[in-house]
């Protein structure tokens, strides 16, 4: 687990494009594609600014979602991420 | 400088001092690209040249200044040693290098792209001409599709597009086309445009090659990603999936050490694409029943 203040940064290195709700993201070698659902592409677009618990908070003031569900599936999304180096 | 760039950087320097490449320019516009090609051996135009379109050819073009060169032994030494089949490219003290399978290329200073392959129209000329063209089509929103296209009727302006890795049965549907046209059967030019996405053969390499295709732009209908099955059906692909699936058929471009600024180009044109295109996993039999279900 992690603490909710943190402010996760995009990797500057990996390339990413909106594609209408989705985002699909470039991993730093150019030899990975992610592409990422509404929710998660929703998360990735407000990294950078802001800590984990307003992103959270946006989530829910945004998406039919409970705060429990809502939590494990930030924490597999971020785990994903961070292990993919496309978050730091 | 790594022993790898002084190989190359060397061999092709002593080959511009031994081969009189000068002669007969061949001014051409390939696939919308103006190129200027040159090379010590006539026989090699002379084969370009009738291999081509005859209205790509154009004697008043300005264009990239290409010159292709004979591989000496060592050259093909340092393809055969290439650790992956991709392009391996990289920015040196003396331009842009790049190596594939089967040749090497500089693209110097003064922007003359400078090619060692065998000069036959063949598997090493495509290859090159693939890492030269794709990414300056990207500025025209077209790119170099993996894939086979066959038109819907055997007349009129719309095709369909079967995309996948090898194996997935893109070649074995081109030849179940019966008498509709197939563009191309490996490599296509898909371009979005006013709207709409057009395909046109691509003159880059493949088996299938009909002069009826050549020079045209058909329109698409739909994008399938064949899978092969016990039944004949389409299924939409879902939208989180259709981003990727165009990427991984999107020729020499995601490549390591790729200028970051083309991969940023490209994901725009996937934009597009996504947004112009319809997708479809194609569940077929590997009969010919397949195709009254396309639409």
């Amino acid at each position: 687990m992690f603490s909710t203040e943190t402010i996760y940064k995009k990797n500057p290195l990996v390339s990413w494009q909106k594609l209408d709700n989705q985002v699909l993201i470039i991993s730093e070698d150019n030899q990975h594609a992610h592409e990422l659902n509404e929710i998660a592409a929703f998360f990735w677009e407000r990294l950078d600014e802001m800590p984990l618990k307003k992103i959270m908070q946006d989530l829910t003031d945004n998406y039919d979602v409970d705060d429990a569900t809502l939590a494990n599936d930030i924490t597999v999304l971020v785990n994903d991420l961070k292990n993919k180096k496309l978050i730091l | 400088m790594d022993a790898k760039e002084f190989k190359i950087q060397s061999l092709i320097e002593k080959r511009k001092i031994t081969q009189k490449y000068e002669g007969n320019p061949f001014s051409i516009c390939y696939h919308g690209i103006d190129l200027i090609i040159q090379s010590p051996s006539e026989e090699f135009i002379k084969s370009l040249a009738s291999h081509l379109p005859p209205s790509w050819q154009n004697k008043d073009s300005l264009g990239q200044k290409i010159i292709f060169l004979p591989p000496p032994e060592e050259a093909t030494l340092l393809w055969e040693d290439a650790p992956s089949p991709d392009c391996e490219q990289w920015a040196s003290e003396h331009g842009h290098m790049a190596l594939q399978r089967d040749f090497v290329a500089l693209i110097d200073p003064q922007n003359i792209i400078w090619v060692m392959t065998p000069l036959k129209i063949d598997d090493g000329f495509f290859n090159s001409m693939r890492w030269i063209l794709s990414q300056r089509l990207l500025a025209q929103n077209k790119t170099v599709l993996h894939s086979s296209a066959v038109s819907v009727m055997t007349d009129g302006d719309e095709a369909y597009i079967f995309m996948g890795k090898s194996g997935a049965g893109k070649t074995t549907i081109a030849a179940m086309a019966d008498d509709r046209l197939v563009l191309g059967d490996d490599m296509n030019i898909l371009e979005a445009s006013n709207h709409q996405l057009y395909i046109e053969a691509a003159r880059l390499g493949q088996r299938i090659q009909n002069p009826k295709t050549y020079e045209k732009k058909f329109k698409v209908r739909k994008i399938f990603c064949p899978v092969q099955d016990t039944r004949n059906f389409i299924v939409p692909i879902p939208q989180h999936e259709v981003g990727l699936k165009i990427i991984s058929s999107m020729a020499n471009i995601f490549w390591p050490n790729q200028d970051k600024q083309v991969i940023s180009d490209s994901l725009k044109l996937v934009e597009q694409i996504k947004k112009l295109g319809n997708f479809y996993y194609l569940h077929f039999t590997r009969s010919k029943e397949f195709w009254h279900v396309l639409d």
